[in-house]
């Protein structure tokens, strides 16, 4: 596919907007814990506004405040003028990739994605392990479901829920086995090339399955498809594009059995909600699970706040991106819910964390992970 | 003339001595942050320095004031006249660590802040008590609380509440010379000694450092109405103002913006379905349901005599917030339009306001200057409007028309007919030349008054109140 890069020099007169306000800077999630304005939305504006003057050059010192954004969103929300602050962001990190100068681990990514098609670094043959043997999917379906590394490598869990919710409602679906990696990560760090080479490669697999529909249970390669493919190529996919929730609540034939009898807070994915404007979906899956009562955090939908693991923050920034999450963990607390739940698995795995680290009395669970647990027959598909 | 130094390696060791290395950069990454505030000047500081207790400042402050490095206090940075841009370079004071609320006291009806407390950060604290700090300017997101007092900042209540300064009750401030004192008291009435207190609310950084601060608050009204209208003429919009206050009924705001900011505003809150022109909010508080209800229907049945294109009422809290942030982000949606944004803050007697109001739309059509254009918004309730120029600085004739649209505005507009070139945005630097015009027989008492709290003149040098001063520095 041709790629159509925005350059940071595309981004003049987008910043010469920012009239610094400040209103993105009160909340921002990283702001909150560093020192100087250079770490703010307004601040980050300022210097890319002074790179694309040349009044400074990519170095060390700006490469850790351009980097330690986890692209939540909120300032894009949140700006008057409606700056890009995100895609300005990410047109500049691609400009400090082209300079040599990123932080090390996104690198480790880029080897890995090269190496093994997943920026872990597993052995691609080990992606669904986790799969059931007495699963038999098809090679073409209606329905693709995208699992993504982080699911796959990671917290299987929410893989195999999501599994078995489409198995439960009698999806004629199927996952590719040899996908490989989104390049959602690739594209946030600046690593454009390949996150283009990754993502075509699925492109040209997608087709063979002949799906009109792709779900997904990580927002990281849902926004993939359906944000950064459309910009990269001025083209859309023609795929029907849904969160594995949104989908199942579409088509409404899951029966939930087993009551959950439990308190539930959502966390909003920032990429599902602010990028994709998918909130309510999520929360009327919730509210179909019998026993469920669905209570809301302070900050919620758009106002939310970050997990603090996105745009290769958790790997760059590990105690930035800790400390954001312990922040939402608090939140969820004073919300008084016995489950904090979200419908992404960075977000799931980056607030577990912070649950762990500070003993906090609530549970992380995916939604998917909590429907499928309500559904009475969990039969996945045998051949 | 004051002659002012740059900070020398010692000083800064000496800083980094005070406050920790980490709270002190001369970077250029760190510096360019610190060079604006929303105004269009540019400014910068040598070094920026953030200091997290009342010492810290008294100890930056004895240091500047023996080596003549000037100080330039600085809260969120949202101030639109360039207050806290350091002119002649020197420290910038960052605010942002002292963001502690010290003490919340109901039946005392105070609350104790540090000055980097956010103002909607303190307002929304207060809610859990059923109790709010009035002043509500719509960068209340944003800006600090010593930033307010600082400016005297004022919003969309002023016309019922009053400013900043009606709530501040006690101020630690650090002096020019590294002394602290306190001013006022921290009770509700006193008359005890000269009113520093006032004096030093609305000084813009050139008096002292607020270090802690004591504000009265007031509790929420339990009720709201509001009436939303448009008008296809902006005289006639004021003139339903002006109206409203000749019946004795004090809404919390009466708000305006002009079509074009009212598109983009619009546009960022999301409201669709309302038709386009003149904007006006009537908002009315009170602890009675019917009360409030009858105090709208009675202003709604005035302002239909000015016949607006269309008007709506409503209770509904969510529906309300719409329009509110609307308006609140007035100024900075209006920077979808040109790539430049610089309001100005005017005030005229309110009984002068529609006349004022059609010559200030007319300015950019007396400059005939493409791409030099007009938005328009602010408190009608109270005179005080925000003529907001858009344009492109870094087009050399736009830039120069801006000037001549501030003369036209102030020097033919406002203050021949008795108005101010201020109400709460400050002078700062955009409009320090007029300070003159306005206060031709105060201006020297002013400067005397500076001399004796800060007398190297370190503190925040080159602004209109206390200054501007020929400045040189070594």
């Amino acid at each position: 596919m041709p790629a159509n890069y925005a350059s940071i020099d595309d981004f003049r007169e987008e910043v010469q907007k920012c009239m610094r306000c400040g209103f993105c800077v009160a909340l921002c999630p990283v702001q909150e814990y560093m020192a100087f304005e250079s770490n703010s939305p307004r601040g980050r504006m300022q210097n890319i506004k002074a790179l694309i003057d040349k009044e400074i050059q990519t170095n060390d010192y700006l490469m850790n405040r351009i980097y330690n954004c986890t692209l939540c969103g909120y300032c894009l929300w949140r700006c008057p003028p409606g700056v890009k602050t995100v895609e300005a962001i990410m047109a500049t990190r691609a400009r400090f990739v082209e300079n040599n100068c990123h932080p090390r681990i996104h690198l480790d990514f880029a080897e890995a994605t090269k190496r093994c098609n997943n920026p872990y670094g597993e052995q691609p043959q080990k992606r669904f392990t986790w799969v059931p043997q007495s699963l038999n999917l098809p090679k073409r379906a209606d329905i693709l479901y995208f699992v993504g590394c982080t699911s796959a490598f990671r917290l299987p869990e929410v893989a195999a829920s999501s599994i078995a919710l489409l198995s439960a409602a009698k999806i004629d679906f199927t996952i590719m086995p040899e996908e490989a990696c989104c390049g959602s990560v690739m594209f946030r760090t600046g690593m454009r090339e390949l996150g283009k080479e990754t993502l075509e490669r699925n492109i040209r697999m997608i087709e063979e399955v002949e799906a009109s529909t792709i779900v997904f249970s990580c927002p990281g390669c849902y926004k993939t498809f359906a944000d950064d493919y459309p910009k990269l190529t001025r083209t859309s996919l023609g795929y029907e594009l849904k969160h594995v929730a949104e989908y199942l609540l579409e088509i409404d034939s899951l029966k939930f059995t087993k009551p959950m009898n439990t308190t539930v807070t959502y966390h909003d994915p920032c990429h599902l909600g602010r990028h994709l404007g998918v909130f309510e979906a999520p929360r009327e899956f919730l509210n179909r699970i019998p026993g469920i009562k669905l209570i809301e955090m302070e900050r919620n939908r758009n106002t939310a706040t970050c997990c603090g693991a996105g745009a290769g923050v958790r790997g760059a920034f590990p105690e930035i991106s800790l400390n954001i999450a312990k922040k939402r963990v608090q939140e969820a607390l004073a919300a008084r819910g016995a489950v904090l739940s979200s419908a992404c698995p960075f977000c799931k795995r980056n607030l577990g964390d912070a649950i762990r680290e500070t003993g906090a009395a609530v549970q992380m669970y995916d939604v998917v992970e909590l429907a499928a647990d309500s559904v009475k027959s969990r039969n996945i598909r045998s051949g | 003339m004051p002659r002012y130094r740059q900070a020398t390696d010692s000083v800064l060791k000496e800083l980094e001595r005070i406050v920790g290395s980490e709270n002190v950069t001369t970077r250029t990454e760190e510096v360019i942050c610190y060079m604006r505030d929303s105004s269009p000047f540019k400014h910068r500081p040598d070094v920026v320095v953030r200091p997290a207790t009342t010492e810290q400042v008294a100890a930056v402050l004895k240091l500047a004031c023996r080596e003549s490095i000037p100080v330039t206090p600085r809260g969120a940075g949202t101030g639109a006249a360039g207050s806290a841009l350091p002119v002649v370079g020197g420290i910038i004071l960052d605010m942002y660590r002292m963001s502690r609320m010290l003490s919340v006291d109901i039946d005392d009806q105070i609350v104790v802040v540090e000055p980097g407390v956010v103002c909607d950060t303190l307002n929304d604290e207060l809610l859990k008590y059923g109790f709010f700090f009035p002043p509500d300017p719509a960068s209340s997101p944003a800006c600090t609380i010593g930033g307010m007092v600082a400016n005297d900042s004022a919003g969309n209540k002023a016309m019922k509440y009053g400013s900043t300064r009606v709530f501040v009750l006690w101020l630690e401030a650090v002096l020019g010379t590294g002394e602290v004192i306190s001013t006022g008291s921290k009770t509700l009435k006193s008359v005890s000694g000269f009113d520093l207190t006032r004096l030093f609310v609305g000084s813009e950084g050139s008096l002292g450092v607020f270090t802690k601060i004591c504000l009265k608050i007031l509790p929420l009204p339990k009720y709201y109405a509001t009436g939303v209208f448009s008008y296809s003429s902006v005289d006639s919009l004021v003139r339903s103002a002006m109206k409203i206050k000749r019946t004795g009924i004090i809404p919390e705001m009466i708000e305006f913006m002009n079509q074009k900011t009212m598109e983009v505003a619009f546009q960022y809150a999301g409201i669709r379905d309302f038709p386009r022109g003149n904007f006006m909010m009537i908002d009315i508080g009170g602890d009675t349901e019917g009360s409030v209800a009858s105090s709208l229907d009675k202003c709604i049945g005035i302002c239909q005599e000015e016949k607006p294109e269309h008007f709506e009422k409503t209770t509904d809290e969510a529906y309300r917030e719409k329009f509110i942030s609307a308006r609140k982000a007035a100024l900075p949606a209006l920077a979808r339009i040109r790539p430049t944004t610089s309001m100005e803050d005017c005030t005229v007697p309110p009984a002068k306001l529609p006349e004022t109001a059609v010559k200030i739309e007319e300015i950019p059509g007396h400059l005939g200057v493409t791409g030099f254009e007009l938005g328009n918004f602010g408190h009608i309730g109270d005179g005080n409007m925000h003529p907001t120029f858009l344009y492109d600085e870094r087009i050399e004739e736009q830039s120069n028309a801006f000037f001549k649209a501030l003369d036209i505005l102030y020097n033919q507009i406002v203050l021949p007919i008795g108005g101010s070139i201020t109400a709460e945005h400050g002078i700062g630097l955009i409009r320090a030349t007029f300070m003159e015009k306005e206060h031709p027989t105060s201006l020297k008492w002013m400067r005397e008054i500076k001399k004796l709290f800060d007398p190297n003149l370190i503190l925040n040098p080159g602004k209109g109140k206390g200054g501007p001063y020929p400045i040189r520095r070594e």
